[in-house]
């Protein structure tokens, strides 16, 4: 391997992946080595912070003494490395589109497979360090001699993660393989994307059915992790051995295969891909409708954009990623999830909680906080047309929030089913869900208004506008605590103090009117009528 | 020599390209003219392993290129025909990137750069991002990056556009002078002075058909007394344009 081209790939998909970062270093006038250095800091940030915040939670449970407990959290963290790891093959290799510039340019194949693989790993192990924290915490509660400890945990994370991305990089490409995918690439694509996003539900609901046990206090083990719970507790036994040898030899099976089928041909289906993918068939017209005037045209474009499904469906799946992983474990913790005999006291609680919701699920990678920079060069032509740039946006923000909403509400309708929740209670948390997200979308569609971009070319690189992930990841952990601490304080005094319950809920009220009326009246004065005139 | 044999490209039903076949010479300069969509991108591509043919095949220096990807992208530069890639990157990070790509350590290349950057007038902004650009200065870096590198052949789709008249013409020269020490140069324009000044050979394309293919001397001879504007318009062009003109704008007034 050519050490020179492969650092200067690296060094470029470094840049590409955190383009907010960058620009923010170079106006501090880091350039070139200095500039990589950095960026590279700023992913063992990303780690760090991920880390301290489920460190916090985890450090909490012996999990030597419950192997139900470590399976479900081994599962769940490798059930968000296997989507991470989709979503960002997908991004990488067929979203970003750049391929194209690299074909001409005399790399080889495997440079730039190995380049981008790297970009989708770094992506990847903030999500998953969490892992190395629970196998760390287990085998020094297991009294495994310290070195050892630490060297295992090493070892079966970096199986793991390497077990996690070859398989991906096999699912996404083998499926490039398929006929039906040749002929039909987007529609496959995209159900790519739609079943991964599934996958995580689906896990996560198969996870919470297993330990749905209120007399335990451990979860139900997962039988097939299991001898990873043995590696950490007793290293020794014959399970231990004979599981970490498995890990080892499917690593080895899947990199030959890795090798045989996907480095192989990489330029080759990728070129295939990414030109089909850049283009409609030419032979599909679009049906010409006859001209209902300009709102009608103009809302069938604004579709036409939503319509790049890839896009859409990326934004799905980070703006429920979100929520799944503060919501799911709350949710999981046992004592909350039984509230089939709530009064309708609690009406207010379950609306302040729906606007909660909205909080932490509306953020800078959901659909409406860049649904202005879908338009890329077409709004600031637009711009230039004699159509009312005000009107616009208005439909263009119905759009985004309609979708939003809807989203969220599936989040909310989970919630609600999950906990067994009262029909009039679960009306009162979407309508909640349906008030916040309107506030949270206005905010986000006029920072994106703010922050707009018009030649991106990843969607990745609009989510790090601004603050960037971390910036992300704070705010809606600061969203959470926020929301954790007022309906603690909201539901202790429901709960202590039925009798007052009425005024309460109407104190509430009252303060949820006076906010939302200022922020409305806020974006209104700030935004929509410097747009009007 | 580059020789391309039978080279036909469908997209879904659309053909875009069918069953091509000419030779290039070294020592040349050889232009790609036709209307929008003749099919001029999409036989540079193919020459770039940008986009695979559906049929036929493409012979650079005796080795096929579907066979020898790598080896023949060595010899090869190229400016697409837009300037928007890697936007997120410096131009001078791009110019490392493409230095690097040719196995070009950026000592190696330090001296041509520093020239390249002069002629062309980049050294001001060549430390910030490339989405910060105008086209013209988009365009340029482009260029500096295919320059760099210096292979034998130089591939540029319609590589003046956007130039300001100062850039377009030190790129001409380079040109010329990139040819007469015996190496290529291929580019697309649909400017017919551009054709006419710079091009020894000329493969004029319709609606992915050669209609053309030779010298441009050897064109303005069989056609004495017209102009290159006049003789392309005949070949190409569309028969029925002149009085649709006339019906748009309809008769001058006085
Ligand atoms: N990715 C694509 N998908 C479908 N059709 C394409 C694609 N690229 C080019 N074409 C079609 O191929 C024909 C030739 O295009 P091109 O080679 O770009 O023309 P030009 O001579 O202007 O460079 C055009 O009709 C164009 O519509
Ligand atoms: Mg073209």
């Amino acid at each position: 391997m050519n050490k020179q081209q492969l650092r200067a790939l690296l060094a470029v998909n470094l840049r590409l992946l955190n383009p907010q970062a960058t620009d923010r270093l170079r106006k501090k006038g880091a350039t070139g080595k200095v500039l990589t250095q950095k960026l590279t800091h700023q992913f063992y940030w990303n780690v760090l912070i991920f880390l301290g915040i489920y460190g916090l939670s985890l450090v909490m449970f012996d999990f030597s003494k419950l192997p139900g407990m470590f399976t479900f959290y081994v599962a769940l963290f490798i059930l968000l490395g296997i989507s991470q790891s989709i979503s960002g093959i997908y991004n990488v290799f067929f979203a970003g589109n750049d391929l194209v510039a690299y074909l001409p340019l005399p790399f080889r194949n495997h440079e730039i497979f190995i380049s981008k693989l790297l970009v989708v790993v770094l992506n990847t192990i903030p999500f998953t360090t969490p892992l190395m924290l629970i196998f760390a915490l287990t085998a020094i509660r297991a009294h495994v001699f310290i070195v050892s400890a630490l060297l295992l945990t090493i070892i079966v994370y970096a199986l793991i993660l390497s077990l996690i991305l070859m398989l991906c990089s096999l699912l996404v490409f083998g499926l490039t393989k398929l006929k039906l995918f040749q002929q039909h690439q987007k529609v496959v694509m995209n159900l790519m994307l739609a079943l991964n996003l599934i996958l995580i539900l689906g896990g996560l609901f198969f996870l919470n059915h297993g330990s749905n046990n209120p007399n335990q206090l451990d979860h139900a083990v997962l039988t097939p992790l299991f001898p990873i719970f043995k590696i950490f507790t007793v290293p020794t036994s014959t399970t231990s051995l004979l599981a970490l040898g498995t890990l080892v030899g499917l690593s080895l099976v899947l990199a030959l295969l890795t090798r045989q089928y996907v480095l192989a041909h990489l330029v080759e289906q990728l070129t295939l891909v990414n030109t089909a993918l850049a283009s409609t068939p030419a032979h599909v017209k679009r049906q010409h409708h006859q001209r209902h005037g300009l709102k009608q045209m103009l809302n069938s474009y604004q579709l036409q954009v939503l319509k790049e499904p890839n896009l859409v469906f990326q934004l799905f799946s980070t703006s429920i990623l979100m929520p799944i992983i503060l919501i799911f474990p709350w949710l999981f913790s046992g004592s909350a999830s039984n509230f089939s005999q709530l009064s309708l006291n609690w009406l207010g609680v379950w609306f302040t909680v729906g606007i909660f919701l909205a909080v932490i699920t509306v953020n800078q990678t959901t659909l409406v906080a860049n649904i202005i920079s879908l338009d890329k060069m077409n709004f600031e032509f637009i711009k230039a047309l004699p159509i009312s740039t005000s009107q616009y946006l208005w439909q263009k923000f119905y759009w985004g929030y309609g979708l939003q909403t809807a989203i969220t509400a599936i989040i909310a309708l989970i919630v609600a089913l999950v906990t067994r929740l009262p029909l009039l209670l679960s009306l009162a948390l979407i309508l909640g869900v349906t008030w916040g997200t309107y506030l949270m979308s206005q905010h986000y569609f006029i920072r994106d208004y703010h922050l707009r971009s018009t030649n991106w070319t990843n969607v990745t690189q609009l989510f790090n506008r601004g603050s960037g992930n971390i910036g992300l990841v704070l705010g809606t952990m600061a969203g959470a605590i926020a929301g954790a601490i007022i309906i603690g304080i909201y539901s202790w005094l429901i709960g202590s103090q039925s009798a007052l319950a009425f005024l309460i809920n109407l104190i509430v009220f009252a303060i949820i009117i006076i906010i939302s009326g200022g922020l409305l009246w806020y974006y209104r004065q700030s935004f929509w009528r410097t747009l009007a005139q | 020599m580059i020789e391309i044999h039978d080279l036909t490209k469908r997209y879904g039903n659309q053909l875009a390209l069918n069953q091509l076949s000419l030779q290039i010479a070294p020592g040349q300069i050889f232009g790609f003219l036709g209307h929008n969509g003749a099919g001029k991108s999409t036989t540079l591509k193919s020459l770039v392993s940008i986009i695979n043919p559906t049929s036929g095949s493409i012979i650079i220096d005796g080795l096929d290129l579907a066979q020898n990807r790598q080896a023949c992208k060595e010899k090869i530069s190229y400016v697409p025909d837009t300037p928007d890639i890697f936007l997120q990157l410096s131009a001078v990070e791009y110019w490392e990137l493409l230095a690097a790509a040719y196995n070009q350590s950026a000592a190696d290349v330090q001296q041509r750069r520093q020239q390249l950057v002069a002629l062309f007038d980049m050294g001001a902004h060549a430390e910030e991002p490339m989405a910060s650009y105008s086209h013209g200065m988009r365009q340029k870096a482009i260029l500096i990056g295919a320059l760099l590198p210096d292979p034998d052949i130089w591939i540029l789709d319609e590589p003046l556009q956007g130039l300001d008249p100062q850039a377009a013409f030190d790129l001409k020269k380079l040109m010329k002078a990139h040819a007469a020490k015996g190496r290529t140069v291929i580019f697309s324009t649909h400017n017919l002075d551009t054709a006419q000044q710079l091009c020894d050979q000329l493969a004029i394309l319709k609606k992915g058909e050669l209609i053309y293919n030779g010298s441009v001397s050897q064109l303005l001879a069989v056609h004495p007394e017209q102009s290159l504007e006049t003789i392309y318009l005949q070949m190409a062009g569309q028969a029925a344009n002149g009085q649709l003109v006339d019906e748009i704008e309809g008769e001058p007034h006085e």
